[in-house]
C-alpha cells in the first residue's frame, strides 16, 4: 500500500508476465480487447453528451418565435465539408487496412491524407465561422419601424417580425465602419430574392454604396444603405453565439464538434508519426493495428456526428 | 494506491462539508446572532430546558395556525469586535462573527456540491471499487490504470477549483468575489445572474464563483467518465478463471451498474454545463427566457440577452443527472452492506439472482424518473403522470433488494462485529429515507411539501444516516485488507451509538417543520414566519445543537482511522471468514494484487454449507460448486 506501482505504463513488460491481460488479444469469452471495449464504453458517453445538446436544440427550436432555415447557412459548405468527412474515414479505414497488411508506408500515407482531410474541414469551417461574425442582423422597435418600412421594401429586404420582443429583425451587412460616435447606422440589408429573382437592374447601387462583403444571402442587385437611428434599434450585432438562439446552439455543437476534430488531428498527429507508431510495431504489430482502430472508432463517430449535424443545421 | 487516495481525499470532503453546514446550522437556529466560542457553549447548555418547555407547543401546530399572524422582526445583529470567525471568514462574510445572507447562500451551494460529487460519489464509487473491484474478480490491477490516475488527478484539481472559488476576490462593484451562491443544482436564470456577470468583460466573467463551479463540473464529470468506462472494461474482460457472471460478489454488480450511471447520466449534465457557462461567459440565451426582468431592468436590453431561452431546458438536462446520481450515491453501499450482511449473518444472500435483476432494473428505471423533481415547474400533468408511475414503480426493485437483506439477516446466528452494527443500522435508516420518498412521487403533496425541510429531511435520510452510515460500516470492513490492522472495536463501539442516535436528532425533526411548511433555503431558518411555523421553529436549535455533538461522535473514527493504520491489531488475511476472493491473498495486497493464480470454482456467499468442514466456503479453495445440485449436475 505504501509504495505506488512504479510499472503502470509497462505492464507488458511485467516480470511475471502479463498484470493486465487481453491488450493486444482478445478476450476469448467477450472478443474484445480491452482498449475497443474502453472506446466503445466512452463513444457511448459521447453519444449521450452530444445527445443532451440535440435535445437542448429541438427544445429551443420548439420555443423560438422564429427558426432561421437555411437561410443564414450556405448549404455548399457544408455538404463539402460532410463530403471530405466521409472521404477521411474511408482513408482512417485504409491505414488500419494497411497496418493489417504490414504495409507500414502505405500506412503513414493514409494516416497523413486523414489529417489533411481534418484540416480541410476546419478550414471551410473558420471560412463559415468568418462569414457569421462579419454579417448582421438588427432589432428595429417596433413604433418606430414605419419610418424604414419603405426603404426596406424598395430594398426588397427581409423583415421578420417578433412579437415576444415587439421588434423587426432584418439581416445583412453594416456600411463603412461600425462608428459608435455616430447617432446612425447605415445598413446594407439581404435582400429577400424569393419574388423577383438575381441580379436584375431594376435598382442599381447608389454610387457611394461599394458592394457588400459576400455573406449568408448574396448580395443580388441592391445594396444601398440605410440610415437607421440608434435610437430606433432594440439591439443589433453580428452573428455571434449571444445573437439568437439559434446561433447559440448552433456555435455551440459546431464548435464542440470541431474541438474533437482537434482532439483528433492531435491523436492522429501522433500516430502518423514514427515516435507514436514505429516503437510498438516493432514490438507487435497487432497491438498498433488495435490502437488504430479504437483511434478510428472514435474518427468515425466524429465524422457521424457530423452527419447529423449537417441536416439538422443546413437542411431541417 | 488509488482507492486509498480517493478514499482519503473523500472523507475530507466529507468533513469539510460537514463544517460548512455546522456553520450555516448556526445561521439557522440563531439568526443575526454572532457566532463565538462563548456563544456556542452557552446554547449547548441552555439547550435542554427548552427542548422540554417546546415539546408541547410542536405537537399543537401541527392542528391549526394562529389567525393573527404578523410577520415577525428578526433581532438586529449584535456585532463583536474581533471574534474568530470573523478572523476565519472575513470581515465581508462574517463582520462581527454575523454570517450574511450571501455567505450562507455560498455555503450552502458549496455543502450540497461537496457532499454529491466531492465526498460521497468518490468514497464509494472511487474509493471502494478501486480498491476492492479489482480484489472481488481476481484481476491484477483496474483496467487502465493510467486513465484510473488521470481521473483522480481531475477530480482532485476540480476539488480544489470548487473551493478557491471561495476566495475570489470582490472590489465591490462590479465583480462580486466569493463562491457560487446558487444551490446544488444551479438552476438559471439566477445561477447565469448572479455572482454578478452582468457589467462585466467576458474573460472576467470567467473568474467568478458560479463559473468555478460550472468548470469544476466539467472537470469532476470527466473524472467520472473515465473511472467509468475503467470500471465497465475491468469487470467486462479481467475476471479471473471461473468468475462468471452468477459468480460475482453483489457489490461488483452493485459497482457495475453505478459506473453505467455514470457514463450515461452524467454528459447531460457537462452539456448543461457547458451551456450555462455560455450564457455567463458569451452572453448566449439558452437558459435566458424572453422578458426577463432583473433588479427592475429588463435583462434583454441592458445585457444584450437576446431571450428565447428556456430555464427548464436546464432543469431537464440538470436532473436526468441529477436522479441517476441519486442510484450512484446509493449503490455501491448498498453493494458494501450486502458484503457485510453475508459475512456476518453467515448465510447465503437470499435471493441473490432476485437482487442481481433488481439492481439492473433500477438503474434502467433511474433514467426515466428525473422529471418528479419537477413537478412544479408548469410542464403539464400528463407528464407529471408518466413521472409518478415510473416514480412508483422504481420502488419495487428498490423494496426487492432491502428484503432479500432483511430476509438473509432472518434465523441467522448473527455476528454484531462494528461494521455488522453499521450494515444492520443502515437498513432501517435507509428504509426511512426511502418511504419518506413515496409522498414525493405524487405530484399533489408536493405541491404543498416542495422546497420544505420534508424533502430536506427526506434525502438526507437517504444520503446521511443511510449511505454514509453504510460507508463506514464499509472502511470497517475492509480496513483489515488494505492495511493488515483491525480498527479498535471499542472506539467502534464509541463511534457508532452517538451516531446513530444523533443523527436522528438532525434528520428527525425536519420531518416535521418541512410538515408544517418551513421553507429550505431561508439563512434566518424562516424565522420571520415564526408564530406561523408554530413550535417548530425551535426544533432548529434541537438540530444545530445534534450537529455539533455529531461532529465530536466523529473524533473517535478519525482518531481510530489513523491510530489504527500504525498501532491497531494485526490480524489474519481473513479476520471476518469470508469466502470472497479479497481475502484470499495478503494484506495489505502486493504489486499485482494476488500471489498466486486465481481459480474461482463457485458463487459469493458460500456461508455455512452443509458437509463443509468450516462455515465458509471460499471462491477459491478447489472442490465442488453446491449450486450444482440445483441444476441437477451434483
Amino acid at each position: 500500500m505504501a509504495t505506488p506501482s512504479p510499472s503502470h505504463g509497462h505492464v507488458e513488460e511485467h516480470p511475471h508476465g502479463e498484470l493486465i491481460p487481453y491488450i493486444v488479444k482478445s478476450r476469448p469469452d467477450t472478443g474484445l480487447y480491452n482498449g475497443k471495449l474502453g472506446i466503445w464504453l466512452f463513444l457511448a458517453s459521447e453519444v449521450m453528451l452530444f445527445g443532451g445538446l440535440f435535445s437542448a436544440y429541438i427544445f429551443l427550436r420548439l420555443g423560438a418565435e422564429h427558426w432561421p432555415y437555411h437561410d443564414v447557412l450556405q448549404i455548399w459548405p457544408g455538404l463539402v465539408n460532410t463530403a471530405v468527412l466521409i472521404f477521411s474515414s474511408i482513408t482512417m479505414v485504409l491505414s488500419w487496412a494497411a497496418v493489417k497488411r504490414r504495409k507500414m508506408g502505405e500506412y503513414y500515407m493514409w494516416m497523413w491524407i486523414t489529417i489533411g482531410c481534418a484540416f480541410i474541414f476546419l478550414g471551410i469551417k473558420t471560412y463559415e465561422y468568418y462569414g457569421k461574425f462579419t454579417h448582421y442582423g438588427v432589432h428595429i422597435k417596433h413604433a418606430s419601424f414605419a419610418k424604414y418600412k419603405g426603404a426596406l421594401e424598395h430594398e426588397h429586404a427581409k423583415v421578420k417580425e417578433w412579437v415576444s420582443s415587439a421588434s423587426f429583425e432584418i439581416t445583412g451587412h453594416i456600411h463603412g465602419v461600425d462608428d459608435p460616435n455616430k447617432s446612425y447606422i447605415e445598413f446594407v440589408t439581404d435582400p429577400d430574392t424569393g419574388g423577383h429573382g438575381h441580379g436584375h437592374a431594376a435598382h442599381p447601387p447608389a454610387a457611394d454604396a461599394h458592394a457588400p462583403a459576400k455573406g449568408g444571402g448574396g448580395a443580388g442587385g441592391h445594396g444601398n444603405a440605410i440610415k437607421i437611428e440608434r435610437s430606433d434599434i432594440l439591439r443589433y450585432g453580428v452573428f455571434y453565439p449571444k445573437y439568437n438562439t439559434f446561433f447559440a446552439i448552433y456555435f455551440v455543437i459546431t464548435g464542440l464538434h470541431a474541438l474533437h476534430i482537434i482532439g483528433g488531428i492531435c491523436v492522429l498527429t501522433f500516430f502518423a508519426l514514427p515516435i507514436g507508431s514505429a516503437a510498438i510495431y516493432k514490438e507487435n504489430p497487432e497491438w498498433l493495428a488495435n490502437r488504430i482502430e479504437t483511434t478510428g472508432l472514435f474518427w468515425h463517430f466524429v465524422d457521424l456526428v457530423w452527419i447529423f449535424l449537417f441536416p439538422v443545421f443546413y437542411l431541417l | 494506491m488509488i482507492g486509498i487516495q480517493y478514499l482519503i481525499t473523500s472523507l475530507t470532503f466529507l468533513l469539510l462539508g460537514f463544517l460548512m453546514v455546522l456553520l450555516m446550522r448556526w445561521s439557522i437556529a440563531y439568526p443575526n446572532q454572532p457566532l463565538t466560542a462563548a456563544a456556542v457553549v452557552s446554547k449547548i447548555t441552555e439547550a435542554p430546558a427548552g427542548y422540554a418547555h417546546r415539546l408541547g407547543e410542536n405537537v399543537k401546530a401541527l392542528f391549526g395556525y394562529p389567525h393573527d399572524f404578523k410577520l415577525k422582526e428578526t433581532p438586529p445583529p449584535k456585532p463583536e469586535q474581533g471574534t474568530l470567525a470573523e478572523f476565519l471568514f472575513t470581515k465581508h462574510n462574517m463582520p462581527g462573527g454575523v454570517m450574511q445572507p450571501s455567505f450562507y447562500n455560498q455555503l450552502g451551494a458549496m455543502h450540497g456540491t461537496i457532499m454529491v460529487f466531492l465526498a460521497v460519489v468518490p468514497l464509494g464509487f472511487a474509493a471502494f471499487g478501486n480498491f476492492v473491484v479489482p480484489l472481488q474478480i481476481g484481476a491484477g490491477d483496474m483496467c487502465f490504470p493510467r486513465l484510473n490516475m488521470a481521473s483522480f488527478h481531475l477530480f482532485f484539481w476540480g476539488g480544489v477549483m470548487m473551493l478557491a472559488s471561495f476566495a475570489i476576490p470582490g472590489d465591490g462593484g462590479i465583480i462580486e468575489g466569493g463562491g457560487p451562491q446558487s444551490g446544488w443544482t444551479s438552476y438559471p436564470p439566477l445561477s447565469i445572474l448572479s455572482n454578478p456577470a452582468i457589467k462585466n468583460t467576458i474573460l472576467l466573467n470567467l473568474f467568478t464563483g458560479q463559473s468555478f463551479w460550472l468548470m469544476s463540473m466539467v472537470l469532476l464529470i470527466t473524472s467520472s467518465l473515465l473511472g467509468s468506462v475503467n470500471f465497465i472494461a475491468t469487470i467486462v474482460q479481467l475476471r479471473a478463471p471461473g468468475m462468471t457472471w452468477m459468480r460475482m460478489p453483489f457489490f461488483v454488480w452493485a459497482q457495475l451498474v453505478t459506473a453505467f450511471l455514470l457514463l450515461l447520466a452524467f454528459p447531460p449534465l457537462e452539456a448543461a454545463g457547458i451551456l450555462q457557462l455560455m450564457d455567463r461567459v458569451a452572453h448566449t440565451s439558452f437558459f435566458m427566457p424572453d422578458g426577463l426582468v432583473w433588479e427592475n431592468v429588463p435583462v434583454a436590453a441592458s445585457m444584450g440577452y437576446s431571450g428565447g431561452g428556456s430555464p427548464l431546458l436546464y432543469q431537464h438536462l440538470f436532473w436526468f443527472l441529477g436522479h441517476p446520481e441519486v442510484y450512484v450515491l446509493i449503490l455501491p453501499t448498498i453493494g458494501a452492506v450486502t458484503e457485510i450482511i453475508a459475512t456476518n449473518a453467515r448465510k447465503p444472500i437470499w435471493g441473490l439472482n432476485t437482487m442481481v435483476v433488481s439492481v439492473w432494473v433500477l438503474g434502467f428505471l433511474s433514467f426515466v424518473v428525473w422529471a418528479h423533481h419537477m413537478y412544479l415547474t408548469g410542464m403539464g400533468t400528463k407528464v407529471a403522470a408518466f413521472f409518478q408511475t415510473t416514480t412508483i414503480i422504481i420502488s419495487i426493485p428498490s423494496v426487492l433488494i432491502l428484503t432479500a437483506l432483511l430476509i438473509t439477516l432472518w434465523g441467522a446466528s448473527i455476528r454484531f462485529t462494528v461494521p455488522m452494527l453499521f450494515a444492520t443500522a443502515f437498513i432501517p435508516l435507509f428504509g426511512i429515507g426511502g418511504l419518506t420518498g413515496i409522498p414525493l412521487a405524487f405530484s399533489a403533496p408536493v405541491l404543498y411539501l416542495h422546497d420544505t425541510y420534508y424533502v430536506i429531511g427526506h434525502f438526507h435520510y437517504v444520503v446521511a444516516p443511510g449511505v454514509i452510515t453504510g460507508a463506514f460500516g464499509a472502511i470497517y470492513h475492509w480496513y483489515p485488507k488494505a492495511t493488515g490492522r483491525k480498527m479498535s472495536d471499542f472506539l467502534g463501539h464509541v463511534h457508532f451509538w452517538p451516531t446513530i442516535l444523533l443523527m436522528n436528532c438532525v434528520f428527525m425533526p425536519m420531518f416535521l417543520q418541512g410538515m408544517s411548511g418551513m421553507h429550505r433555503r431561508g439563512y434566518d431558518g424562516g424565522a420571520a414566519y415564526g408564530e406561523l411555523l408554530g413550535g417548530v421553529l425551535y426544533w432548529h436549535q434541537f438540530i444545530t445543537v445534534s450537529a455539533f455533538f455529531l461532529l465530536l461522535a466523529q473524533i473517535p473514527f478519525i482518531f481510530n482511522f489513523f491510530y489504527s493504520a500504525w498501532f491497531g491489531e494485526k490480524v489474519s488475511t481473513n479476520p471476518w471468514h469470508c469466502t470472497t476472493l479479497e481475502w484470499d491473498t495478503p494484506s495489505p495486497p502486493p504489486h499485482g494484487n494476488f500471489t498466486k493464480p486465481i481459480q474461482v470454482y463457485r458463487g459469493p456467499y458460500e456461508y455455512s454449507v452443509p458437509g463443509h468442514p468450516t462455515d465458509y466456503f471460499p471462491q477459491t479453495e478447489p472442490g465442488y460448486d453446491p449450486a450444482d445440485k440445483f441444476k441437477g449436475k451434483h
